[in-house]
């Protein structure tokens, strides 16, 4: 057996009880069918115990993430927009608490209500999706109440005041969420706006040396989230390359 | 195979996915007369068409279809691009 240090035995075990891989396999995205994916993801995620629908690769990217702003001294906080059921905001505070980082908060940021109606007239494949049988009765608009996502945090006992949360739309909780300097964000709002609202409050205290992930970056069947990225890094000049983890998730690292 | 063969392989799957062994089902059954054919189970219908007739679908293809009847005809064009 492999002579795992405790850190490592740690966060693997976490990664695989948030995203239901302890005793069952995760869908492939990158080999199965676009419905048999679909299909095990409802089995394995919206209808299964998993607390993230990110797959293993996207924890080990966040886990990267963090562990380099950390050894790199990249001041700031973390923060997720777009939580579900919590599973990657409790592993940001999973991945502190494993290397006794004690100066630093993950902000949980979500409606708790569920994905925003898109504008149809402005993105009419967003209101098509948004509309859809699969999205409103199997997926709930990935509405989760915050009771619950501070439950999931309790049950690893890491629900402390180093945990922050902002409940509400974006556009209302971001502007003045008292975050300061931003080392990791990891966007996951789907949409084209949440994607906006995101970037447009969150980036410019994201610290030079620090993260942006896009979850839903390679989606183009049913957001614009692509879009809205790529017209905001064009318009702030953000040259940086966008580095694939999977075929939907991208992330870059601010390096000015 | 022909089209009167994938047709009855597709009704086998849409009975035993939806538990109903005496569903009648013929080339205009659509979803919507059909109790339980709800989009989860739609969705399982169509992946074991995949495995079964070794083809694969988009999304998009499978949301235009309005009946098992043009069900067999998309499996059928697929089936003729394998040769």
């Amino acid at each position: 057996m492999e002579d795992k240090p405790a850190v490592d035995l740690y966060l693997d075990l976490m990664k695989k009880v948030l995203t239901n891989n302890l005793f069952a396999r995760e869908p492939d995205i990158e080999n199965e069918s676009e419905l048999k994916f679909v299909q095990g993801f409802i089995k394995h995620y919206i209808n299964g115990p998993a607390i993230s629908m990110m797959p293993m690769a996207r924890f080990d990217n966040l886990r990267s993430c963090i562990e380099n702003v950390i050894a790199d001294g990249v001041p700031g906080s973390l923060i997720e927009t777009g939580v579900w059921r919590g599973g990657g905001t409790i592993f940001m505070r999973a991945i502190l608490r494993a290397h006794g980082v004690t100066d630093r908060t993950v902000w949980v940021a979500d409606s708790f209500e569920g994905l925003p109606t898109p504008d149809a007239d402005k993105f009419p494949i967003e209101a098509e999706a948004h509309g859809k049988e699969v999205m409103r009765k199997t997926y709930n608009h990935f509405a989760v109440g915050i009771e619950e996502v501070q439950r999931n945090f309790a049950a690893f006992e890491l629900l402390d005041d180093q945990v922050r949360f902002l409940k509400g739309w974006f556009k209302d909780t971001l502007p003045a969420a008292p975050t300061g300097p931003l080392a990791v964000m990891r966007l996951d709002g789907d949409y084209y706006q949440s994607t906006v609202d995101a970037l447009s409050n969150l980036y410019e205290r994201l610290s030079v040396g620090g993260y942006a992930i896009i979850d839903d970056y390679g989606e183009d069947i049913w957001t614009y989230c692509r879009r809205a990225t790529d017209e905001f890094r064009q318009q702030h000049g953000i040259e940086e390359p966008m580095i694939r983890v999977d075929p939907m998730c991208y992330y870059w690292r601010r390096a000015r | 195979m022909t089209a009167s063969e994938i047709q009855d392989g597709v009704a086998a799957i849409i009975r035993e996915v939806l538990d109903n062994p005496t569903l009648v089902i013929d080339a205009n059954t659509s979803a919507a007369q059909v109790e339980r054919w709800d989009s989860l189970n739609h969705l399982n219908i169509v992946v074991a068409v995949e495995q079964k007739f070794a083809v694969k679908f988009k999304t998009v293809e499978i949301e235009k279809l309005r009946n098992v009847g043009e069900l067999v005809a998309l499996i059928e064009r697929k089936l003729a691009v394998k040769g």
